[in-house]
């Protein structure tokens, strides 16, 4: 087969549809994918117009005080340097951590473990998943209702059962502030625990199912015992599924809100030991209508979370997305 | 699917989206009359029922809100009247951001609006004093105590009347004639004094003698303790301050009358259940033959007067005195439902029309009544709910409504949440009254520094 020679005059529109040819593909792929954008430009726009712009709307309310209707003067950092100095912001701050900390405490271990025995159930596994699972399904106000009910001191359901097995000296739960046991603070956490038990251990149970078969066979071959299985295959295999839901766990217990503004109201009941930070931030913004108060909260909040995000992403992250490639 | 209707596809998604998105909450009534001209009189109301219905506990009907519209319609046939209804909801989906976000955004040109005060010092309300002055056939028809009791600050005048009360809750003391027959303890006065209080409560506080259960003297609602203790502390001659001309609060907690209505209120605790703290509303058993706490106070409207027309054989057993009074006759919290008037309304001399007849009309009255049990504020609007009349206490009711302590113009402000936690904290035993309150004045100073 012979190719004929190019003749000098053939040249440059060779060169022009070569150009063409890129250009024709460049704006050929654009108009071939411009269906695309624009099937994500609505929940784009809609991003933009719920998410984006009240958030950059609350950076700047949080340098204003309201002066009149439709008036505003610039102040600074005033309102931040306020909430410096206000025991309720700080009380509001450590009770969010605190209420954080021991859900999570308690949670991941349980998950944990309970997720590792759902594993090994093999009738019924499904059903257990779904009963375990239905408290997430259910709004957190009616939880917050129910379980009013049920940490009641004097007609509730676990001191009417804490009367059956004969004790006397029942908790006070809600009615308590204290920080102990039995404390207000330990009957919203015991809800937490309850109503996101189950998510968590079906996100375990991802996670262990997701660890090589192969490696418990070795270590079954090698003669390991079923706590030394657990130590050396199953924690290590489960580490990017506790990370993740550390990070996650941390977030929605930061922003925590509904189950404890039921059960606490507008002044997180009793003594403030229910207030997290969010609800103050509600309480201010739309109980007391200091909105640029309430922003200012919130960028402080949003600083937080911020950070946590960065510093989990340094600390767990960005080394588990390095292992995996 | 085609390309084309690929293309379109999302756009149109998009212009669907954006105008859901539009559309506005609650249930709007279907536009009125074609002849009536201008831009409706938009009116939010909150906590009344979309359609009528039936009251799940005591099985009377109950108005839907299209009820109240028709009537208005009726009675104004040239004023296009529309409302808005919302639900009262909890945290963030409650009617306070959808009340600010509607009052910002010019949505309404009249609200039903608890701390009516707080959005006048902000300016977004008109004062209706000037309404008033425009108007030659305004009839005070509230009365000057309920009208002076509802001036507050505003940013041109230090007594705005920023809203006209349409209805009124009322807290009054009940007590179980039952329980103080049991105990052999005379009745209740139609006034008790603090030192009757404390007296009958502790001597009912035990085994009952005659059923053997555990009865309590007392009772408290924890989580608006404040109110309770601020009728205490009235009664003690306690005084929170005063609003100044520059519409600054002065506050203070710190005095020898409030220690002294702490400590008895942290005294009077202890004949209460132990769960108190942790409750809002009535004790379990309340208005069934179940009950077993003598005196109850802070008996809110919405807990007894209906429960009490739909259940006759319990009028004579929980009965009903005045909250307490101080030495001006006065006392208990005043739990009026404002309608105020908004500053951007365009049309506010129809909008104006339709406030005095939501605010005044037996129609009105009737149907607040019908659908929460909430109480007439004019004079003469007994005539309006006669089954509450007919209460044995029925007259006690009413005037429980006229003789309630002036309004708190902070009562949605931090001062409140700084004395309501540390009450809590006192009323815990986890510091003393002295401590309490010397902490809720620290914060409410730190709070009016930055006013």
């Amino acid at each position: 087969m012979t190719i004929p020679k190019p003749s000098p005059a053939d040249a440059r529109p060779r060169v022009s549809a070569g150009r063409r040819a890129i250009r024709t593909g460049v704006f050929g792929g654009f108009r071939r994918t411009t269906v695309w954008y624009a099937f994500v430009l609505p929940p784009f726009a809609l991003l933009v117009l719920f998410v984006c712009l009240p958030t950059a709307q609350t950076f700047v309310e949080g340098f204003y005080r309201e002066t009149g209707p439709d008036q505003r003067q610039f102040v600074g950092l005033d309102q931040f340097a306020n909430l410096g100095t206000t025991g309720v912001f700080w009380d509001a701050l450590i009770n969010t951590v605190l209420l954080g900390v021991a859900f999570l405490a308690l949670v991941i271990p349980l998950a944990a473990i309970l997720s590792a025995m759902l594993n090994h159930v093999r009738r019924g596994a499904t059903a257990l998943k779904v009963i375990y699972f239905l408290p997430q399904l259910t709004s957190s106000v009616a939880v917050a209702l129910i379980f009013l009910y049920v940490f009641q001191p004097d007609w509730g359901l676990l001191n009417g059962f804490l009367h059956i097995l004969g004790i006397d000296d029942v908790p006070l739960w809600l009615a308590d502030p204290s920080f102990g046991l039995t404390g207000s603070r330990a009957a919203v956490t015991l809800l937490a625990v309850w109503s996101g038990l189950g998510y968590f251990i079906l996100i375990f149970l991802a996670g262990i199912q997701s660890i090589p078969v192969e490696l418990y066979e070795s270590a079954a071959v090698d003669g390991a015992t079923p706590l030394q299985i657990w130590r050396h295959i199953t924690l290590p295999g489960l580490r990017p599924t506790i990370i993740f839901l550390v990070m996650t766990g941390s977030f929605d217990a930061m922003a925590r809100f509904g189950d404890l503004w039921t059960l606490g109201g507008p002044s997180g009941s009793p003594a403030r030991t229910l207030q997290s930070i969010v609800m103050l931030m509600y309480q201010v913004g739309f109980v007391s209508h200091d909105t640029n108060q309430a922003a200012a909260i919130a960028v402080v909040f949003f600083v937080i979370m911020l950070v946590l995000t960065v510093v989990a992403y340094r600390a767990f992250l960005s080394r588990e997305f390095k292992a995996r490639s | 699917m085609t390309p084309s209707l690929l293309r379109t596809l999302p756009v149109g998604l998009l212009v669907v989206g954006l105008a859901a998105c539009g559309t506005g909450a609650g249930t709007g009534s279907e536009g009125g009359d074609a002849d009536k001209s201008g831009p409706p009189v938009k009116v939010l109301m909150i906590g009344y029922p979309d359609e009528d219905g039936i009251d799940a506990v005591t099985g009377a009907k109950t108005p839907g809100i299209g009820q109240l519209q028709a009537a208005f319609d009726k009675a104004n046939p040239t004023i296009k009247m529309e409302i808005v209804s919302i639900p009262w909801g909890e945290g963030a989906t409650g009617y306070a951001p959808k009340t600010e976000a509607m009052i910002k955004a010019n949505e309404a040109c009249l609200y039903e609006m608890p701390a009516a005060p707080a959005y006048g010092k902000r300016g977004l309300l008109v004062n209706l004093d000037t309404m008033i002055a425009k108007d030659p056939t305004f009839k005070n028809l509230w009365g000057d105590a309920a009208l002076e009791s509802a001036r507050s600050w505003g940013p041109d005048n230090p007594k705005n009347l920023f809203y006209i009360p349409n209805n009124a809750g009322v807290r009054v003391i009940h007590w179980d004639t039952k329980l103080f027959k049991d105990w052999g303890v005379e009745p209740l006065s139609a006034k008790p004094t603090i030192q009757e209080i404390e007296t009958k409560a502790a001597q009912m506080t035990g085994k009952n003698p005659v059923t053997g259960e555990q009865n309590y003297g007392y009772w408290y609602q924890g989580k608006y303790a404040v109110w309770q203790f601020m009728a205490i502390a009235h009664a003690m001659g306690a005084h929170w301050g005063a609003e100044t001309a520059e519409g600054k609060l002065e506050i203070n907690w710190d005095s020898p009358e409030y220690l002294q209505a702490m400590e008895w209120f942290v005294k009077m605790s202890a004949y209460a259940p132990k769960g108190a703290l942790a409750t809002e509303g009535m004790p379990q058993g309340f208005l069934t033959d179940k009950n077993v706490v003598a005196i109850i106070p802070e008996g809110e409207n919405g807990y007894f007067i209906p429960q009490l027309i739909a259940q006759p054989q319990m009028r004579e057993r929980f009965r009903s005195s005045y909250n307490l009074k101080g030495a001006d006759g006065l006392g208990g919290l005043n739990s009026v439902s404002p309608l105020a008037m908004a500053a951007s309304c365009p049309n506010k001399e129809q909008a104006w029309t339709v406030l005095k007849w939501m605010a005044s009309s037996p129609e009105a009255q009737a149907y607040y009544f019908n659908t929460s049990g909430r109480l007439p504020v004019v004079e003469g609007g007994e005539k309006s709910v006669p089954q509450v009349a007919e209460l044995p206490d029925g007259a006690i009711v009413f005037d429980q409504v006229r003789t309630t302590d002036a309004v708190y113009p902070w009562a949605a402000e931090q001062p409140r949440f700084a004395l309501q936690a540390q009450l809590e904290a006192a009323l815990a035993g986890k510091v003393t009254a002295k401590q309490a309150l010397e902490q809720a004045q620290k914060e409410t100073d730190d709070w009016l520094s930055k006013q």
